[in-house]
């Protein structure tokens, strides 16, 4: 049964990195919002030393709106110290270098994604994919009750030895711990 | 002249709309990353409802009690969580009943304060007021407190004269796993809720819940005990569907039962002697409500709601048994660019009977009444949205007194992004209720010869109370770590209601001749009130935060009235909370209120401390310890008129062991 929203999500990434269903993607306020929701989780973590210390890359699997909504968002904005640079992953693309990940719900199911590869890797992940702080996720995205919610994993937060401000915490709907696959 | 006065609003707005049309679209994506996760939360994501307005933007006396704040106050119960929010008198009138008001007329039966529960009214028409003893829920799962000080009826329609409550719980999505909550106190003994969400598929959530509590009696000021325990069992649930797509469907649920042990002077039939009764009213009720949201796209959004509600109440001398049925329909759609349109149409039907009378009885026994709503609400930006124009009405029908039409008209002109300014004048009504119509109720005997029988004899012509309300506020975020909300108010209230002695004539009953003085409701005074309600909040650090609050309210009416009496309104209130972090697992809460006097009640000011701490051993486990009232042994708050017993407030101490996983 899990399969099938997994070869789904392929089929769809597929589709996506070809562009296929790339149309012109007018910034949805939902997405603006998951922007700002990134924004801000960005500067309630800290990253462990060897981070870059002047800026932050942050990457997106898909999304393109949430990625528009951040990229124009961001300028001339700083998350603390740091400044951002935002890059789009290519299907495939190992995402190493990037500091923050937000893939799109489309391309993860509960059972099929592979980001990032290494559990230790210092790379916060984010998404709106229901389940993912469950499944081996950071922070999960939600809707509820038309506003956007959150769940954190705290266990793969420490693994991946980040540290999340106990604020984020406090604000979080749930903190999921253990997960993985 | 006085007619082309709509027609030149119609004019300007026509005007400003295509000036607004001309303007850019607005650069929201980098306001919204300004936002902080606190404001990110109250964020709509489309504004389906009424409600859906961001905090910081309404032009409104809004305050919110969040889950946090409703944990970290070691409170148990809703109304008494609501003595957190400045601006609203809060008293305790023995251990099951209030009286809570925003902005004067405070009573046991305030009439002026709308109170909903996940969009259900629970505002009764029979006496005009809230039932406080049955809105219980498991306050774990209560998302948020939503109180709007001033008129609110534009929106929410008639009684939402003085302010609205919105009590919003969880989704099923945000209650997942198991939780038990298990508090064990002076007061408390036990106070236990169960509850379970789970999942079936990807899209569908649901959580049920069980609770039970048993309150202990209170005192008076002699040490004796008052007889007002309670118990009360609950149940209930919530589903919430969510397809990939456009709908969102929320179907939930309660059942209650209670008992509730209340002091009622009550005078005899057969005689004329008063007998101080101890009533257990034995009372339960549920409720069924159904909720459909549609998006049509980012700017337009409809819901449909569909509720009933029974409930029995026992009195002394009557019971009331009602069974309510609404639907509500709303629709919101952006006009052009700069403006939102939001409209709705309403139906509630409330059929009542009081089949077992003695000295209190309904003339009709049995009524059915209708209430038909239509509304209207345009939100307007100019300026690049630093000044926003919102304007609308309520149009009613009520069996009553018929016709009634609410209007209003609020501005907020952004100074810059931190601070605002807005301003608001209102129509409501209070419209009159079952009591206030239909009853005739023998109150008391008065001694003499002969002896005479105050009876509350209904009034048939009774009109609606209606005030005009102008606001003034102003809201800033001083620095990162200070924020302050300032709001003024002046009302004037026409046809208030009160209750006057009329001619008094004999009746013989099968003892003995009597006197009878009949009390008849009236509504020829008029009344205005004025304050102001100031908070302050502030951060000094990561781990520290302090929460004050100031009200100041001044009432009058003219002439002098018997029940609406500005001395049972507390002239000043203080409030101080503060909320601290020793570390990542232990919290130290505290929170100071004073409260002025009651004049007419002859109740004392009183300051009240609370103080709590909260440690969490491992995630799934939190164990809170509080005390509350701790400066005195008991104090009064609230005099009630219905009976001689007065009732005073001890000092508690809580345990609480919260579970979840």
């Amino acid at each position: 049964m899990t399969r099938v929203p997994g070869i789904a999500a392929l089929v769809i990434l597929a589709m996506a990195y070809t562009g296929v269903g790339a149309e012109e993607v007018d910034t949805r306020r939902e997405d603006q919002l998951k922007a700002a929701y990134l924004f801000n989780f960005i500067k309630f973590v800290e990253w462990p030393t060897g981070a870059p210390e002047r800026t932050l890359t942050v990457c997106f699997a898909g999304g393109e709106g949430v990625h528009n909504a951040f990229s124009t968002g961001i300028e001339n904005k700083k998350a603390g110290q740091r400044a951002l640079a935002v890059r789009r992953l290519q299907p495939r693309e190992n995402p190493g270098g990037c500091n923050v990940v937000y893939l799109d719900a489309q391309l993860v199911s509960t059972d099929a994604y592979s980001l990032p590869a290494d559990a230790s890797a210092p790379m916060l992940t984010v998404s709106d994919a229901s389940q993912f702080a469950r499944h081996g996720g950071m922070i999960e995205l939600f809707t509820d009750s038309n506003r956007l919610r959150f769940n954190v994993n705290v266990d793969t937060v420490q693994k991946a030895g980040l540290r999340i401000s106990s604020s984020l915490l406090q604000l979080a709907a749930a903190v999921e711990k253990g997960g993985g696959k | 002249m006085k007619s082309s006065r709509p027609l030149s609003l119609i004019v300007w707005a026509l005007l400003t709309s295509a000036a607004i049309l001309a303007e850019p679209a607005r650069a929201a994506s980098r306001d919204l990353l300004d936002l902080s996760l606190e404001e990110l939360m109250n964020e709509p994501i489309t504004s389906v409802s009424k409600r859906a307005t961001r905090l910081g933007d309404a032009a409104a006396a809004v305050s919110v009690i969040s889950a946090e704040d409703i944990r970290r106050s070691g409170f148990t119960s809703i109304p008494e969580a609501l003595r957190m929010v400045p601006g609203l008198n809060v008293a305790r009138v023995s251990s099951n009943e209030w009286a809570i008001s925003a902005r004067g007329f405070n009573n046991e039966y305030a009439s002026k304060l709308l109170v909903l529960v996940d969009g259900r009214a629970v505002y009764t028409p029979t006496y005009a007021g809230v039932y406080w003893e049955n809105q219980d829920l498991v306050l774990e799962d209560v998302a948020r407190i939503e109180i709007i000080r001033g008129p609110g009826a534009t929106l929410w329609g008639a009684n939402a004269v003085n302010g609205v409550i919105n009590i919003i719980t969880k989704s099923a999505a945000e209650t997942q796993g198991w939780l038990s909550s298990n508090a064990y106190g002076t007061e408390e003994q036990p106070s236990s809720s169960l509850r379970y969400g789970g999942t079936s598929g990807e899209h569908l959530h649901y959580r049920v819940y069980a609770r039970y509590f048993d309150r202990d009696r209170f005192e008076d000021s002699n040490g004796q005990p008052t007889e007002d325990a309670w118990r009360s069992m609950r149940g209930g649930f919530r589903l919430d569907w969510q397809p990939p797509g456009d709908d969102e469907l929320t179907v939930q649920g309660d059942l209650y039962s209670s008992d509730v042990g209340q002091n009622w002077t009550s005078p005899a039939i057969s005689a004329p002697v008063n007998l101080d009764l101890t009533l257990m009213r034995d009372n339960h009720g549920g409720n069924l409500l159904s909720r459909w949201t549609h998006r049509y796209s980012d700017t337009s959004s409809s819901s449909l709601q569909i509720y009933y509600d029974h409930l029995q109440e026992i009195y002394a001398g009557c019971i009331e048994k009602r069974d309510t049925v609404d639907l509500d329909w709303q629709h919101r759609f952006e006009l052009t660019a700069r403006q939102d349109v939001t409209w709705g149409l309403g139906y509630r039907r409330s059929s009542d009977d009081f089949p077992l009378t003695s000295a209190i009885v309904f003339t009709p026994q049995a009524r059915t009444m209708s209430l038909y709503s239509v509304f209207v609400q345009d939100e307007m930006s100019f300026a690049q949205d630093r000044l926003q124009l919102t304007m609308g009405s309520k149009f009613e029908h009520n069996d009553f007194t018929g016709f009634e039409v609410q209007p209003n008209l609020r501005a907020l002109w952004k100074l810059d992004a931190d601070q605002a300014v807005w301003a608001s004048v209102a129509r409501s009504v209070r419209t009159p209720s079952r009591v206030d119509h239909d009853v005739r109720a023998a109150m008391l005997w008065t001694s003499g010869n002969p002896p005479a029988l105050l009876t509350i004899q209904s009034n048939p012509d009774i009109r609606s109370e209606v005030a005009l309300t102008y606001e003034l506020g102003y809201r800033s975020q001083l620095n990162p770590t200070l924020s302050a909300d300032v709001a003024t108010f002046y009302s004037t209230y026409d046809h208030v209601r009160d209750v006057v002695a009329g001619n008094p004539y004999f009746e013989t009953s099968p003892q003995t001749a009597y006197l009878t003085i009949p009390m008849i409701p009236v509504t020829e005074a008029s009344a205005e009130t004025y304050g102001a309600e100031l908070s302050l909040q502030w951060t000094p650090t990561e781990s520290w935060r302090l929460n004050t609050g100031y009200t100041l309210l001044r009432m009058q009416t003219h002439p002098v009235l018997t029940l609406a009496t500005p001395g049972r309104n507390a002239r000043h209130q203080i409030q101080l909370r503060s909320y601290y972090n020793v570390s990542r697992d232990f919290e130290l809460n505290g929170a100071v209120y004073y409260v002025d006097h009651l004049e007419s009640l002859a109740v004392p000011s009183y300051v009240r401390l609370d103080l709590g701490v909260v440690w969490r051993p491992v995630r799934e486990l939190e164990l809170g310890l509080s005390g509350q009232n701790l400066l005195d042994a008991r104090h009064l708050e609230f005099a009630t008129l219905r009976s001689a017993t007065r009732t005073e407030i001890p000092r508690a101490v809580l345990g609480r062991i919260t579970w979840s996983f």
